[in-house]
């Protein structure tokens, strides 16, 4: 773990997050990865990746990110995560079909990277591997310096539940609950009962703070259908950033709002990612959206495009 | 939190969810409706059948006697020790029973009980079942005067019924008499006598069963007590206490029959009264004495009948006051028929119609005499049954089985049961049933219990996207499956607690329900002239309704396990994406 990157928000993380009490080291074992990847090869990859890590390698200077012509806004750029050599296939019956085929990436923190490509060119898939919702059939993910893909399934709901915050296309909120509900649910799922009700003035406080940071102050007591789309996003977007999280993960969160809609959504997202240094990966098809991006990741047919 | 927030959420939200829970609440109240009316009758019943059957009983065989009683009893007191409450000895014997109803002769089998009125209702619950009220506070075995109010048509005096009947037998037999004179004088071809005529016309004038003779003593008292304890019983002589000799005692003219040809008939010729028979006591009248009282079981006297209405009445045949017979094997190798005028003093009524249309009871020491069972030499007087109370809660079984440890078979040859034993299998047919029933009935809730099952599994496919998305906010399987068990759980508590609610509400007032049915139907519900009850019996266990509850709520909880199970495996990006 790196100790000594200047990110507030690290040393508070430092103790519960999972990946610090991890015993994942930096070799990794034969059996959980790269099985097809010859062992020196993987090895060789595996010693870069981990040398150049905390600085902007060679690895993403080689494959992944498209500089931008906006310049980076952080004085000292550190990856938050990286991933190398992905590869997710789907089998469809005795079908295989191949989704990524190699997929290298570093994400840098407080940066806001838009990975943009046609319908089915997987990025879609490349979101849920990077936020553990799906592991991948060969290839490494890294969050600061811990390898995540091999991680139990418990670990990984603590990783989602507290370092990652996610927006999906079609806000994904409950039904059955309020805005406010919804926007606690993270904190609900992460304390247990006793817990939760000992901090859950501190907890509504902050829920409150982040729909009136996104406008949604009047809407606390709505159930999502008395809401509008704009309004669900907003929620999400609350939802998401209620523990605190270091990494965001949009998944088209404007696919499904009108443009007002969708500026206003981008708007806060821009502001949290200037406000709150938080890191935002966003999948998206619409390149005009791409381009106020720090950094653009091109997917075509499961790699990634010079 | 969040599974409790969603599952109370889910709860109030899925009324389908709860329309499945609705079997589960029919089957809880009808278990419990079931079970308590069920183990209502079991108890009554075992109540009713424990009436006069004691704890535990050492009986010896048919016509046997245990001769030795107190020596006997007191080997029983030392074997059972510290677990007796009371002792008491009695004699049984079957008996024929002999009523007289509009002169004919109505004989009727019996096991008569000679109980000794001190000891017997300590042990057996005897006297609550007894029909007056007098006797039910201080039992004896004398006509009351009062308290016989549902037995008697006038009033619920026993003697003043006793007179009444007293008065009509004579006068039924002084207008036999009549006839026959008439028709014996026709037959010889003679006139009629005066004194004949003028019995006849005496009838005629005096129809209200006055007798001629109100202050005359009868010529030939049908009893008189050779032993001297008590003042009228028989002397266990058959030939002093045959009906015929009575009416002859009864009757105005019973020279006549003794004479027939011979016209000197005098009636209230001194001379007749000072037979030899008759000697030193007071003589025996009928009007303001008693013979030894019986108590019979009422079915032997009562009688369905239809009044004038059409509606059913009950008929008593036998009344208190009034006398009968009973005849009675003798004990010893050559058992004779001896007989006994009782007189009626009350009935015993249970409920039971084995018991009220089979027991009759009367004096330990009158039977004992009658049976012969009193040694002549040293006095000593045998029963033929030790009935033992034991306190409450002791092991029946345990005790019994000490007592014929003590007293074994082989030696003593006498029956050693606990009333379980003796009543096993009528008590074992409705224990069986019962557990059938509850088997069944768990059957319908194990039904209801697949009912859950599928809509939870539909719920659960109706939320695969939520379930997608607490997973993606990092809630673990656990977490999501433990939403399911609890809403399934929640579900089971709220089925189970309208259940209860129903099933007790029905089962307090499933008479009155019964009433509404039968009103609403015009069909009798429930007959209490086949049953043992006048209403239907309910006894609520709290355990059994815990038990119940417990069995639902667990059944509603193992039916959301499958679907809750589906839920926790589910992939969230397949569920994300579903749709």
């Amino acid at each position: 773990m790196s100790k000594g990157i200047p990110v507030p928000r690290i040393s508070a993380l430092n103790n519960t997050s999972p990946a610090s009490s991890s015993p994942v080291s930096g070799v990794p074992s034969a059996a959980t990865t790269g099985q097809e990847l010859p062992r020196h090869k993987r090895l060789a990859k595996r010693q870069n990746q981990k040398k150049d890590a905390p600085s902007k390698g060679p690895l993403g200077a080689q494959h992944a990110i498209s500089q931008n012509a906006r310049p980076p806004l952080s004085i000292a750029r550190t990856s938050i995560m990286s991933v190398s050599n992905l590869h997710k296939s789907y089998r469809k019956s005795k079908l295989e079909v191949p989704v990524l085929r190699g997929v290298d990436l570093s994400i840098d923190e407080g940066s806001f990277t838009a990975i943009i490509g046609q319908s089915g060119s997987g990025k879609s898939t490349l979101l849920h591997l990077l936020a553990t919702l799906d592991a991948p059939d060969q290839g490494e993910i890294y969050f600061r310096d811990q390898r995540i893909d091999n991680l139990t399934a418990r670990k990984k709901d603590r990783l989602r539940n507290q370092q990652f915050g996610m927006i999906f296309q079609f806000y994904h909120l409950l039904p059955e609950l309020t805005t406010l509900e919804n926007v606690l649910i993270p904190q609900m799922i992460r304390h247990n009962i006793l817990g939760y009700f000992r901090n859950r003035s501190a907890y509504k406080q902050r829920a409150l703070e982040l729909l009136e940071m996104v406008g949604l102050g009047h809407r606390l007591n709505h159930k999502p259908n008395q809401l509008s789309g704009g309004e669900m996003q907003r929620t999400a977007i609350a939802r998401a950033l209620i523990a605190k999280p270091s990494l965001l993960l949009a998944d088209e969160p404007t696919g499904n709002l009108d443009s007002e809609n969708g500026r206003e959504v981008m708007k806060t997202l821009h502001q949290l990612r200037d406000t709150e240094n938080l890191t935002i990966v966003m999948v998206t098809h619409d390149t005009q959206l791409a381009e106020t991006a720090d950094h653009i990741v091109d997917l075509v047919n499961g790699q990634v495009a010079g | 939190m969040y599974k409790l927030i969603l599952s109370w959420r889910y709860l109030r939200t899925r009324f389908i969810a709860l329309a499945s829970i609705i079997s589960v609440t029919l089957g809880v109240a009808t278990l419990i409706v079931v079970n308590s009316v069920m183990s209502g009758f079991v108890d009554q019943m075992k109540s009713r059948l424990h009436g006069i059957l004691s704890d535990v009983e050492i009986s010896a065989p048919l016509l046997g006697q245990i001769s030795h009683p107190e020596l006997f009893v007191e080997e029983v007191k030392r074997v059972v020790g510290g677990d007796l409450e009371a002792l008491t000895a009695v004699v049984r014997t079957p008996a024929m029973l002999t009523a007289k109803f509009h002169d004919r002769p109505m004989t009727q089998q019996v096991i008569l009980m000679g109980i000794d009125d001190e000891t017997f209702g300590r042990v057996t619950d005897f006297s609550p079942y007894l029909q007056n009220e007098l006797k039910r506070q201080r039992f004896s075995f004398e006509l009351e005067t009062g308290g016989y109010k549902d037995l008697l048509e006038n009033g619920d005096d026993g003697w003043a019924n006793r007179r009444r009947w007293v008065e009509f037998e004579r006068f039924k037999e002084r207008l036999n008499r009549g006839y026959d004179d008439l028709f014996e004088a026709v037959e010889n071809q003679v006139e009629p006598s005066l004194e004949s005529t003028g019995a006849q016309s005496a009838v005629a004038d005096q129809p209200k069963f006055l007798s001629p003779l109100p202050d005359q003593p009868p010529q030939l008292p049908p009893m008189i007590d050779d032993e001297t304890d008590r003042q009228f019983a028989g002397d266990g002589s058959p030939r002093d206490i045959a009906p015929k000799d009575q009416i002859a005692d009864l009757a105005i003219s019973s020279t006549a029959t003794q004479f027939p040809a011979s016209l000197e008939i005098s009636p209230f010729d001194p001379h007749s009264a000072s037979r030899p028979q008759i000697s030193r006591d007071e003589m025996f009248d009928p009007l303001k004495q008693q013979h030894t009282g019986i108590i019979l079981g009422v079915m032997l006297s009562k009688r369905k009948s239809f009044d004038a209405d059409n509606s059913l009445i009950d008929v008593y045949m036998i009344r208190p006051g009034e006398d009968v017979q009973i005849m009675v094997p003798s004990v010893g190798a050559h058992a004779q028929a001896v007989m006994e005028n009782c007189t009626v003093v009350d009935f015993y009524s249970s409920n039971m119609h084995e018991y009220d249309s089979m027991f009759a009871f009367m004096p330990l020491s009158q039977l004992q005499k009658l049976r012969g069972m009193v040694d002549p030499l040293t006095g000593m007087r045998a029963v033929s049954t030790i009935q033992i109370k034991l306190k409450p809660g002791v092991d029946l079984s345990e005790v019994r089985d000490r007592l014929l440890h003590a007293f074994p078979v082989e030696y003593y040859g006498y029956d050693i049961n606990t009333w379980l034993d003796t009543q096993a299998p009528l008590l074992s047919a409705v224990q069986m049933e019962l557990k059938i029933l509850n088997l069944l009935l768990f059957m319908i809730i194990a039904v209801a219990g697949f009912g859950i099952l599928a809509t939870f599994y539909m719920i659960v496919v109706e939320k695969t996207k939520d379930i997608g998305i607490l997973k993606a906010l990092g809630a673990p399987g656990s977490g999501v499956m433990s939403i399911f068990l609890s809403y399934g759980l929640s579900l089971g508590m709220v089925g189970t607690g309208a259940g209860i609610a129903m099933g007790l509400l029905f089962a307090y007032n499933i008479n009155q329900i019964a009433d509404v049915v039968e009103w609403m139907t015009g069909r009798e519900v429930f007959d209490p002239s086949i049953y043992y009850f006048s209403e239907i019996p309910v006894l609520i266990s709290p355990w059994m309704v815990f038990s119940v509850a417990l069995g639902a709520v667990a059944i509603a909880v193992l039916a959301s396990v499958l679907p809750a199970m589906r839920a926790a495996r589910l992939h969230p990006v397949e569920a994300l994406r579903y749709e």
